[in-house]
C-alpha cells in the first residue's frame, strides 16, 4: 500500500487549483463585494435561519431579458462622461442608455432610464464616476415596486450614516407608466473610496414574469394575502384563503438542514391537504408559492 | 462596525482564499464553486456566534463549506444570482486546463472510483494540507476514527491504482508539470 506521502505526490497534480495556490484574493474587489453583500443580510441567531432564496429551474422571461441586455450593451456600449477629466477623477456626471447620474448637493443622483437594462450598465456608469455601486433592478410583487428590496454595503471610509435612498420622479407617479422613473441617491463621500454599496430595486413585473423578491412574504400589506395567517396552518386551510381571493397556488418543499433551509420543486399532486404551510411567497401575478412540509418541523420558526 | 462584523471580517479575510480553492477543487463548474463560496460565508455570517476561537475557526469554516458542498451535490442549493463577479473570479481559475498526461488521467480515474468520503479525506490531506487532528476537528470525529478511515481510504486508492496499473507513476514520470508543489 502506498504511504501518505506517495499518495500526496499522486494527488496534488490533480487539484484544479494547486495546493498552496490561493483560490482567490480576500482583498480583491470581488471578495470585497461578496463581503459587503453578506454583511448587509439580516442575521438571525435562532437555530434555523431562513436563507434568502432564488427559485429553482428556469425563470420565465429571463432569457428575453438577457437578450435585451446584450443588444443594449452591444449597440450602446459607449457612455458619455461629462466633466473636466475622467482620469483626474473629477467627472461629475455620466450617462448611458440605462442610467443618467449627476452630482447634486453632496450626493450622486442616478435616474434609471431603462429598468430592463443589463446590471453591468448601471455598474459601469457608477464606476466611471469613481463610485462602487452595484445596482440591480428586479421584477417584484406589488408591495415592493419602487422600493429598495435589498441594500447593503461596507463603509470603512465613509460614515455609516451616509444619505441614500430611492424615490420616484415625478413624485408619486406609477412605475408602470413609461414617464415615471426611479431615482437612486448615493452619498458623494463614496467617491474614490473602496466602500461598496449595493442595491436591488423593485420594478413592476411584466405579464407572466416571475417575481424575484420571492423570499418576501405575501402576507405583507399590499400583497394579495395581506394580513392572512398562513404559517403553521394546513395546506387545505391556506388553499381556501388563496381560492377566496381568486389566486392560484404552487408548492415548494421546504428542506431543513444545518444553517437554514432550502426549497425544492414540488408538484401539486404530491402535496397532502394535511401538510403544513411554512410560508407563502409571491410567484407571479395571481400566483403564490406555498412553502410546505409533510409534517410540522421543529427546526422551522412558524409565524403562528 | 459591530464586534460581530469585525469577527466575520477577520475570519473572512483569513479563510476566503482557502475556501475558494476548496470549492474550486471540488466543483465541476466555476458557477457552482462561486455558489458554494457565497453560501458558505452567508452561513458563517449567520452563525458567527458559534465560530470557535483561534486555529479552530478555519477548520469550522471548512466544515461549513463541506456541508454546503454536500447540499449542492444534492441539487438543493439555490443559484446566487447576485455573485456574477465571483463567478468571473472562479472562471479565471478554471481557465487553466489541467495537464492531461496518460498517467495523470489514470490516477484521476482511480481517484474517481473511490467513495465521496474516501476522496474527501485524501484530498483534505493532499490538497488542503490538513493533518489528522485538523481533519478530526473539522469533521467532528475522533483522531482514531480519522486515522482508521484515512488508512482504509489509502488502501482502497492504492488498490484502485494497481488495477489501473499506475505503478509507473511512482517513478516520477507523473511529476507535475507547470505547477509548483
Amino acid at each position: 500500500m502506498r504511504d501518505t506521502d506517495e499518495i500526496g505526490e499522486l494527488l496534488r497534480p490533480l487539484a484544479r487549483i494547486a495546493p498552496d495556490e490561493p483560490g482567490g484574493r480576500a482583498g480583491g474587489a470581488r471578495a470585497r463585494a461578496l463581503f459587503a453583500d453578506i454583511i448587509a443580510q439580516e442575521r438571525d441567531t435562532a437555530t434555523t435561519v431562513p436563507l434568502p432564496r432564488r427559485p429553482h429551474g428556469g425563470r420565465p422571461g429571463r432569457g428575453r431579458r438577457a437578450l435585451l441586455g446584450l443588444t443594449a450593451s452591444a449597440v450602446l456600449a459607449l457612455g458619455v462622461v461629462l466633466g473636466p477629466s475622467l482620469a483626474g477623477g473629477t467627472a461629475t456626471s455620466y450617462a448611458n442608455s440605462a442610467v443618467e447620474i449627476h452630482e447634486e448637493a453632496h450626493t450622486y443622483v442616478a435616474r434609471i432610464k431603462d429598468p430592463y437594462a443589463d446590471q453591468r450598465e448601471f455598474s459601469e456608469a457608477f464606476r466611471a464616476l469613481g463610485l462602487n455601486v452595484e445596482l440591480k433592478v428586479i421584477p417584484v410583487s406589488p408591495s415592493a415596486v419602487g422600493e429598495i428590496v435589498s441594500m447593503g454595503g461596507s463603509f470603512n471610509a465613509t460614515s455609516p450614516k451616509v444619505p441614500y435612498g430611492v424615490r420616484k420622479e415625478p413624485a408619486g407617479c406609477d412605475l408602470s407608466d413609461s414617464a415615471c422613473f426611479m431615482v437612486v441617491t448615493v452619498p458623494a463621500a463614496l467617491k474614490d473610496t473602496p466602500d461598496v454599496m449595493h442595491f436591488e430595486l423593485g420594478r413592476p413585473a411584466q405579464p407572466g414574469e416571475s417575481y424575484e423578491n420571492d423570499w418576501q412574504s405575501v402576507t405583507r400589506p399590499g400583497e394579495p394575502l395581506a394580513g392572512v395567517r398562513v404559517s403553521g396552518r394546513t395546506v387545505t386551510d391556506v388553499l381556501a384563503e388563496v381560492g377566496k381571493r381568486g389566486l392560484a397556488a404552487e408548492f415548494r418543499l421546504v428542506v431543513v438542514h444545518e444553517g437554514g433551509y432550502t426549497v425544492e420543486p414540488l408538484a401539486a399532486d404530491e402535496v397532502g391537504g394535511d401538510w403544513i404551510v411554512f410560508k407563502a411567497t409571491p410567484a407571479r401575478a395571481g400566483v403564490v408559492t406555498l412553502e410546505v412540509t409533510a409534517e410540522r418541523q421543529t427546526g422551522l420558526q412558524y409565524a403562528d | 462596525m459591530s464586534d460581530d462584523t469585525h469577527r466575520f471580517e477577520a475570519v473572512y479575510r483569513a479563510t476566503y482564499d482557502q475556501i475558494t480553492a476548496y470549492a474550486g477543487r471540488r466543483c465541476d463548474s466555476p458557477q457552482d464553486a462561486a455558489d458554494v463560496v457565497a453560501e458558505t460565508f452567508v452561513i458563517v455570517w449567520r452563525k458567527i456566534d458559534e465560530l470557535p476561537p483561534g486555529a479552530e475557526a478555519r477548520l469550522w469554516v471548512y466544515g461549513v463549506a463541506r456541508n454546503v458542498l454536500a447540499d449542492h451535490r444534492r441539487g438543493a442549493l439555490r443559484r446566487q444570482a447576485r455573485h456574477r463577479d465571483l463567478d468571473a473570479e472562479m472562471a479565471d481559475l478554471y481557465g487553466d486546463p489541467a495537464d492531461h498526461s496518460v498517467e495523470r488521467s489514470a490516477i484521476a480515474q482511480a481517484f474517481r472510483t473511490l467513495s465521496d468520503d474516501d476522496r474527501e479525506l485524501l484530498a483534505l490531506v493532499a490538497w488542503e494540507g490538513l493533518d489528522r487532528e485538523e481533519i478530526a476537528t473539522m469533521l467532528g470525529l475522533s483522531r482514531n476514527a480519522v486515522r482508521i478511515r484515512l488508512h482504509r481510504a489509502r488502501r482502497r486508492f492504492s488498490r484502485a491504482l494497481d488495477e489501473a496499473d499506475v505503478r509507473r507513476a511512482l517513478t516520477g514520470t507523473v511529476a507535475p508539470v507547470g505547477r509548483t508543489l
